[in-house]
């Protein structure tokens, strides 16, 4: 039975959010029947814990976590070459993990950090690869990757914090140039943290100083006026699926965090709300419902994304345009909803991701990453000049 | 092993002994039968957890005392032996020190083993005496000056009563009954499953004298049973809802669960009276509500092949083709419900119920007859009928958001009631089917016939995904599958909590997954 690393936790404003995937994960991998799951939770201050205990959701709306953590024996890691944990003491434990499931969501986790860190470890890992983590996790940088494909994304204006202080005045009058409502976002945030609508001018100031809380790099949209929203996930590595098309029923100006995950939603998945706040599939004609569904696939392609994610659309309800409005490379609980009315059950959903993980990694192993030369031996002297 | 042994000396042995009292509402032959069937007590609180009502808190409290009194003695015996100047014989104690060594050493050692190995059984003995003589001494005279109270009651209550005997089936009929009744006359049913005298006594007990129709379910638990309660009711008109091997651990044999059953036709017969066999069937409506009208009736399952070979002329056999002379006809069922038309002579009564299955059909004209005879109007019927939905846990539907539709028939723990079951669910279309299950419990010698038959059936009914739990009977239903060229999936779980975390992340959108049966923690 292969040993699966469910990472979840991590130092994100996310945290929370990815508890919930991870719990999900573990699930919905024991229900697979075909896997020995050891749960690895990143605590706030980055610590890294596993134990069984910390595959129940229980364990987490417990006051007391944080002592209950304070006595759980904390795992040694070793990432060099491979993945294993070892508990310590007279009765020691070591584990080797086959694959790693990473359910982290926002920073350090899908923004290609723990990719890195996984790739480091020679160790297949899910969903997507470092490179299209950095991409989807960077709105500026998924517009302009996206750009070059003819997708369609909204207008926008992005700038640093540096340069926000000492160009504001600039920035504001190409900020001016976009159609109000305007959406203020951190650049690297999911979730609608730190996001605000933006409807009178006055109001920019503060919206940004709200985004500069959470990033360096913050992105002003052009909002759509009254959009239909549109998300669509895909799975695979080389032969791609797209899921049925979902449509939010948001009755605010957006998605709140608290929509999303507390009330209703469009990415909690089984364990949160969003059961009563969407439609799937989205009433949508057939043909745009295509169309969605193969915008999606290219936008993976581009951006060079595997196992899993997700595409938020927005379409302009006079023109009809489907703008793709943001890439989420791990949708919060896998987007088990999405894939269960598509016909794929959340246990095969989990295993076809190992599988996807697996097939990618032997792929990467028959890449040459040696290469003998004598440059060593060369260097050390005194450089020559030419005549 | 070794587990299982040292599981007796946990502290939470003890809470786990008042846990299973309380589970098994204090009847102490099912916690003793349970008791004596348990090897391992680590994990006993499964579906539910204790509740600290005063009686276990001073259950829990006693356990702990006779433990604690258990051990003093034994650790005082052994000390006194032990010593070397202390007295020579106390009590079995004192009899190694009369032998010699190395006789002596071992007796002793023997004698300690075996207090160590019954203490934790004099616990569990220890706590059910008291229960057991609370019962014989208190509240048995009790019960019976109550039950002598109700039958008086009863005998000057000028309400129709109809009693409601069988294997299985009786709950829904009484429901299903009651809720019909209700739209024209003033119904009284006994709560839940209170079908045995006390239960009824106590039902009785609140009766205001005002109710036109009293119902009441009658539990069989031994040969004479059904008398008796018919003795207490003295019903007006009888139902016997079908025959099968449920309780059959009981009754040993078939015959004697027959017999059992139709004490409640026999009683009818006994003492209707005046009118002949032939008034009783005769189809006119009853003008008048009181029980005379409708004496000596008794309707029988013709369904169920055991009732109907034993039923008389003289009763009204019902099926999902008719009763009497009512015919149905344009039955139709999916997951929305169940409809039919019943016609009698010129009169039409089109019925849409909330209950799912074709086999549903034979109670709700048993009820429309009766209604009718009732002098209920046409309308009255029909809205009654709308009324009747699916019982909990008993194949009750439950839609969820993931488009996943949960068949709960948890409730439903016999043969016949399993197999009109796998028969709605082979009559699904357009859905991938799950049907869940730890098997059925109680079905004595006929166990393995009974399993294998389950197997046999959904197999023919081209099931999907077949669940299981393991167990001791599970293992024929498997063998069933085989048996009958099963082309699904066989999916099996170590226990039934795992296969319910499991479940939501095995299906998709569309799935109808039905949970049969289920087992309490004391048959786990």
């Amino acid at each position: 039975m292969k040993t699966v690393a469910v990472i979840f936790g991590g130092r994100s404003v996310e945290h929370d959010i990815s508890i919930i995937t991870g719990q999900f994960t573990i699930a919905a991998l024991k229900a697979a029947g075909q896997f020995e799951v050891v749960p690895v939770y990143i605590a706030k201050n980055g610590v890294w814990h596993s134990d069984p205990s910390l595959a129940d959701l229980k364990t987490f709306q417990d006051p007391e976590l944080g002592e209950r953590l304070n006595r759980l024996k904390t795992p040694t890691k070793a990432l060099d070459g491979q993945f294993v944990l070892t508990w310590p003491g007279i009765l020691s434990k070591t584990v080797k993990v086959d694959v790693a499931f990473p359910c982290l969501h926002g920073t350090y986790g899908e923004d290609g950090s723990l990719q890195g860190l996984l790739r480091l470890a020679n160790v297949p890992f899910v969903g997507c690869d470092l490179e299209a983590s950095v991409v989807a996790m960077d709105k500026v940088l998924t517009k302009q990757v996206l750009a070059e494909t003819g997708i369609l994304s909204v207008k926008y204006v992005w700038f640093s914090k540096r340069e926000w202080e000492s160009s504001q005045d600039t920035i504001q009058t190409s900020i001016a140039g976009l159609a109000l409502p305007w959406f203020v976002k951190p650049a690297h945030l999911g979730s609608s943290i730190g996001i605000t609508r933006v409807d009178e001018k006055t109001r920019l100031s503060n919206a940004v100083e709200v985004a500069f809380h959470y990033d360096d790099k913050v992105i002003v949209e052009q909002g759509v006026k009254n959009p239909t929203e549109i998300n669509c996930a895909v799975l695979g590595n080389n032969i791609l699926r797209a899921s049925q098309l979902e449509q939010p029923l948001s009755r605010a100006e957006f998605l709140s965090f608290d929509d999303k995950y507390i009330g209703q939603g469009k990415k909690g998945g089984s364990m949160s709300g969003a059961k009563t706040s969407v439609k799937i599939p989205a009433e949508l004609e057939s043909a745009k419902t295509k169309q969605i569904q193969e915008l999606a696939i290219l936008a993976f392609k581009a951006i060079g994304a595997s196992g899993l994610a997700r595409f938020d659309f927005l379409i302009d309800p006079k023109t009809k345009d489907a703008y793709l409005n943001e890439i989420n490379p791990l949708p919060g609980s896998l987007q088990a909803h999405l894939w269960k009315a598509s016909g794929i059950s959340s246990a095969e959903l989990a295993a076809k991701l190992v599988q996807l993980a697996e097939e990618r990694f032997a792929a990467q192993q028959k890449l040459t990453t040696a290469f003998d030369s004598s440059v060593l031996n060369q260097s050390g002297g005194t450089k020559q000049i030419a005549p | 092993m070794i587990r299982a042994f040292l599981s007796r000396y946990r502290p939470r042995y003890k809470r786990s002994l008042v846990y299973m009292l309380q589970s098994s509402e204090y009847n102490v032959g099912e916690y003793l039968k349970w008791y004596r069937r348990t090897a391992d007590f680590t994990r006993v609180e499964r579906r539910k957890q204790l509740v600290w009502t005063p009686k276990a808190r001073l259950l829990w409290a006693s356990a702990w005392l006779l433990d604690l009194w258990a051990w003093i003695f034994v650790v005082t015996q052994l000390f006194l032996a032990l010593w070397p100047s202390g007295p020579e014989s106390i009590w079995l104690w004192g009899y190694p020190a009369t032998l010699a060594e190395p006789a002596a050493s071992w007796v002793l050692l023997l004698l300690t083993a075996t207090a160590i190995w019954l203490i934790p059984r004099f616990v569990a003995y220890g706590l059910a005496l008291p229960l057991w003589l609370g019962r014989v001494l208190i509240q048995r005279p009790r019960e019976k000056a109550m039950i002598k109270r109700a039958k008086r009651k009863l005998a000057e209550h000028p309400a129709a009563k109809i009693a409601i005997a069988g294997s299985f089936g009786k709950t829904s009929f009484k429901y299903m009954l009651a809720t019909v009744l209700a739209e024209g006359k003033r119904v009284a049913a006994a709560p839940g499953n209170m079908n045995t005298p006390i239960g009824i006594s106590r039902f009785v007990d609140k009766l205001t004298g005002n109710e036109e129709v009293l119902i009441f379910e009658l539990g069989e638990y031994y040969p004479g049973d059904i008398r008796k309660l018919s003795d207490l009711v003295q019903p007006d008109v009888g139902i016997i809802t079908g025959i099968n091997e449920a309780h059959l651990l009981r009754f040993k044999t078939l015959e004697r669960t027959v017999g059992t059953i139709f004490e409640l036709a026999d009683w009818l017969s006994a003492v209707k009276g005046q009118r002949s066999p032939t008034e009783q069937t005769q189809d006119k409506p009853i003008r008048q509500a009181q029980g005379g009208h409708v004496k000596g009736l008794v309707y029988v399952n013709g369904e169920s092949e055991l009732a109907r070979l034993r039923a008389g002329a003289e009763h009204l056999l019902y099926t999902r083709k008719g009763v009497g002379k009512w015919q149905i006809k344009q039955a139709q069922t999916d997951l929305a419900g169940t409809r039919f038309v019943a016609q009698k002579d010129r009169v039409s009564i089109t019925a849409a119920s909330g209950l799912l299955g074709l086999h549903q059909i034979g109670p709700l004209a048993a009820c429309i007859d009766l209604a009718n005879r009732l002098d209920l109007s046409k309308q009255q019927i029909e809205a009654g009928i709308a009324k009747t939905k699916p019982f909990e846990h008993r194949l009750e539907p439950r839609p969820a958001a993931d488009g996943v539709v949960t068949i709960d028939d948890s409730y439903n723990g016999n043969p016949t009631g399993v197999q009109m079951v796998i028969e709605f669910l082979g009559g699904l279309k357009g859905h991938r089917r799950w049907y869940v299950t730890p098997g059925l419990k109680e079905m004595g010698p006929s166990s393995d016939r009974v399993h294998r038959n389950i197997g046999q059936q959904l197999a023919a009914a081209g099931i999907e995904k077949v669940v299981l739990v393991k167990n001791s009977v599970t293992p024929r239903i498997a063998e069933g599958l085989e048996e009958g060229g099963f082309d699904g999936e066989l999916i099996w779980f170590d226990d039934a909590l795992k296969c319910f975390a499991a479940l939501p992340n095995l299906t998709v959108s569309g799935d109808v997954v039905l949970l049969q049966n289920d087992w309490a923690d004391q048959y786990a």
